[in-house]
């Protein structure tokens, strides 16, 4: 143990007081965080709020006394683009309960945004305050089925609250009904907010953040130390392998967890709002150690310090943007998806980012974690076969 | 009779076709300061690497401090050995005393750091980073590195190479003082000047073969006793070139030649009257006694630093 932790000392401050590592390490990450949160903080503001609308309405219908088709016709008018400008509203509505238990699935997968429901009697109930029969008729609330601290289901609620607002206006009051509709608001909980660029950036870059130093501080503790026969002086020395791999590792675990922190401290900084759940410490632990093993992976393909620093760019860059790291990779091209879906980048995202509360994971939980842990087992098999302690 | 710390027999190392060593034998005695000589690819640091554990042999014996090595250099035995590799290079950024303090930490009863500061003659280098030093500096730090732990065997690859007279000068100091502190040290060299004035005992290597041994005293008068003559010529190379015909062990290096001459008065008279016949201007005309550069010229034909 008092090997690992003098090699660990060494190279932690070693890479303490390099500018060029402190700089991709530490301050990089964090300059990424606030030039992409900046500039793409408005992601997500600007796109219309789905919302499902279910009409059970039953009685009345096709005549005069049809009030819930006024809303609903209300609501349609808001969907429809004009002016070449983004609707409001994205509807899509039906009548049966089937849809609304759908719909409830879909707003706790944050694919739709608000539920948007007209009761079974809601017409009688309004023709019975038309004509003042208060006593008789059973009271019937709109209901909006909406996600708690979500962004989007927020404005998706202010919208229908609107309308129904409006309605309550121009409808009720004209017609003399002095107890106005009213609006019951129910809450589906599925753990995650609403869609948040700096959230869903912040998870991107904890990703990327650990994997620069696995890929760079790892591939230098090897290469470089190897190829200025840094290695072969400590090894002759009274320390083995093991006592360097573990010293090695455990000082860029350290500087990983600086790197975390600076990360969320910018971020919250930034309004970034993320849960720290077993689950979230989990997927963060998994990203920790899966990994550290491509850097070892890459040193182990390369012959010389300027090659590994090559390889491990390109890994770099190939994980980090085809990881869905800085952008969602919904839209890319097949090619490109087939990639992304192959690397450990992505599942890690995901992962984290479901276990955050961004956004739920388009893949399945436990691919996000075999996909990363089978990575991470064959880079480190490979590279205890492959690599050279010496050249 | 010395303990023999490292004894060696029949040590092979190949590399394809090439034998970098071939079959040497030797015992490193407690104490003494024991030399590998020769010239650059003679084998000298494939088997000081072999020793330290830093490479596999292919065959061959090896035992030290009483246990026979197999595949690789134990623990046990490596906190007992202290290393000078020929390139010494270390973990960026630290400064001399943290490099010390690293090492210090991985053995199990290392000298006080401010004690080999001293030694090692950077006090005011103390604070420095390591990549501020100079050759000097650095190969004086990796001598530190190598004595922190208190080691009884010390391993010098090529310890001065690339340092200039007076670093050289500094380090030969310093490894008379550690002989003298007791400590046994294996020193390999392409230096003639170097194993002459510090060693015990020599093993000159050539081709991966030990091709003598022997006291630095022993090996130069195992030549003969033989003279030196050397002078500067102002002649044709052609004619220059006669002179081999006349004495053993010419070696001429652009106008300059040097022969041995195991009669000297008969020598010198016989390379002046051929001077003076013809008419060759001979200038820095000296005599010296024979040396170990001399005694490899005459084993095999080259230079040391050929």
């Amino acid at each position: 143990m008092r090997r690992i932790s003098t090699i660990f000392k060494a190279l932690f401050l070693s890479s303490l007081r390099s500018p060029v590592s402190l700089f991709w390490t530490i301050i990089f990450p964090v300059l990424l965080l606030a030039i992409l949160g900046s500039i793409f903080s408005n992601v997500g503001k600007s796109i219309s709020v789905k919302v499902a609308v279910v009409n059970e309405s039953s009685t009345f219908k096709g005549t005069n006394m049809d009030f819930s088709s006024h809303i609903v016709e209300a609501l349609n008018e808001m969907s429809k683009a004009t002016d070449d400008k983004t609707p409001l509203l994205s509807i899509e509505s039906s009548t049966t309960q089937n849809f609304l238990q759908d719909s409830i699935e879909k707003l706790k997968l944050g694919k739709i945004d608000a539920i948007f429901v007209i009761p079974k009697l809601f017409n009688t109930y309004l023709y019975a305050r038309v004509l003042h029969f208060p006593s008789k008729v059973k009271s019937e609330s709109l209901e909006i089925y909406t996600r708690r601290n979500s962004q989007s289901s927020n404005i998706a609620f202010s919208i229908l609250d609107s309308v129904v607002g409006a309605f309550n206006n121009e409808f009720m009051k004209r017609s003399g009904v002095t107890n106005q509709v009213l609006l019951k608001t129910m809450y589906v909980s599925m753990g995650s907010s609403s869609f948040s660029y700096v959230n869903f950036l912040i998870t991107g870059i904890i990703v990327m953040a650990f994997m620069t130093v696995a890929l760079f501080g790892v591939t230098d503790d090897l290469l470089v130390q190897r190829e200025k026969k840094v290695l072969r002086r400590i090894f002759v020395a009274p320390v083995d392998r093991g006592h360097y791999l573990f010293g090695m590792t455990l000082s860029n675990l350290v500087l990983e967890f600086i790197q975390l922190v600076l990360i969320l401290v910018a971020g919250i900084w930034m309004g970034a709002k993320l849960s720290f759940g077993p689950s979230a410490i989990f997927y963060l632990l998994l990203t920790l150690f899966t990994t550290m093993p491509l850097g070892f992976f890459v040193a182990s393909f390369a012959k010389s310090a300027n090659s590994g620093s090559a390889l491990a760019s390109i890994f770099n860059f190939l994980f980090m943007f085809l990881g869905g790291l800085f952008f969602p990779i919904s839209n890319v091209p097949l090619a490109a998806k087939i990639v992304a879906y192959s690397i450990p980048t992505t599942y890690l995202a995901n992962g984290l980012r479901a276990s955050m509360g961004v956004s739920p994971s388009p893949t399945p939980e436990y691919l996000n974690v075999l996909v990363p842990v089978i990575w991470a087992v064959v880079m480190t098999l490979y590279s205890i076969r492959h690599f050279k302690w010496e050249v | 009779m010395k303990e023999a710390i490292v004894e060696v027999d029949n040590l092979k190392k190949h590399y394809g076709n090439v034998k970098a060593v071939d079959g040497i034998s030797f015992k490193v005695l407690k104490g003494e300061v024991f030399t590998l000589l020769g010239p650059n690819g003679a084998g000298k640091t494939t088997t000081l690497e072999i020793l330290e554990g830093l490479k596999k042999h292919d065959s061959g014996k090896i035992t030290m401090f009483g246990r026979t090595l197999r595949t690789n250099v134990p623990r046990e035995i490596r906190e007992r050995i202290g290393v000078v590799l020929q390139e010494n290079n270390f973990i960026e950024h630290l400064r001399v005393t943290e490099i010390l303090k690293m090492f210090s930490n991985l053995y199990p009863a290392p000298l006080k750091i401010e004690e080999i500061v001293k030694i090692v003659s950077l006090q005011e280098k103390r604070k420095a980073r390591v990549e501020k030093l100079s050759g000097g500096q650095r190969q004086r730090l990796a001598i530190g590195t190598a004595l922190i732990g208190n080691p009884d065997l010390i391993f010098m690859d090529e310890p001065t190479t690339g340092l200039d007279p007076q670093a050289r000068r500094n380090i030969w100091d310093m490894i008379e003082k550690f002989k003298s502190s007791g400590k046994t040290i294996f020193l390999t060299t392409h230096y003639m000047e170097e194993a002459e004035m510090l060693s015990d005992y020599i093993y000159i290597m050539d081709h991966g073969k030990i091709i003598a041994k022997g006291t630095p005293q022993k090996l130069v008068s195992s030549f003969g006793g033989d003279k030196i003559i050397e002078a500067r010529l102002s002649a044709d190379d052609d004619k220059i070139l006669e002179l081999e015909r006349m004495f053993n062990g010419v070696k001429i290096e652009n106008s300059k030649v040097t022969f041995r001459a195991s009669d000297l008065p008969k020598n010198m008279k016989s390379f002046l009257d051929w001077a003076e016949n013809n008419s060759i201007e001979v200038e820095d005309l000296s005599v010296r006694q024979s040396n170990l550069e001399d005694v490899f010229l005459k084993l095999t034909g080259r230079s040391l630093r050929d």
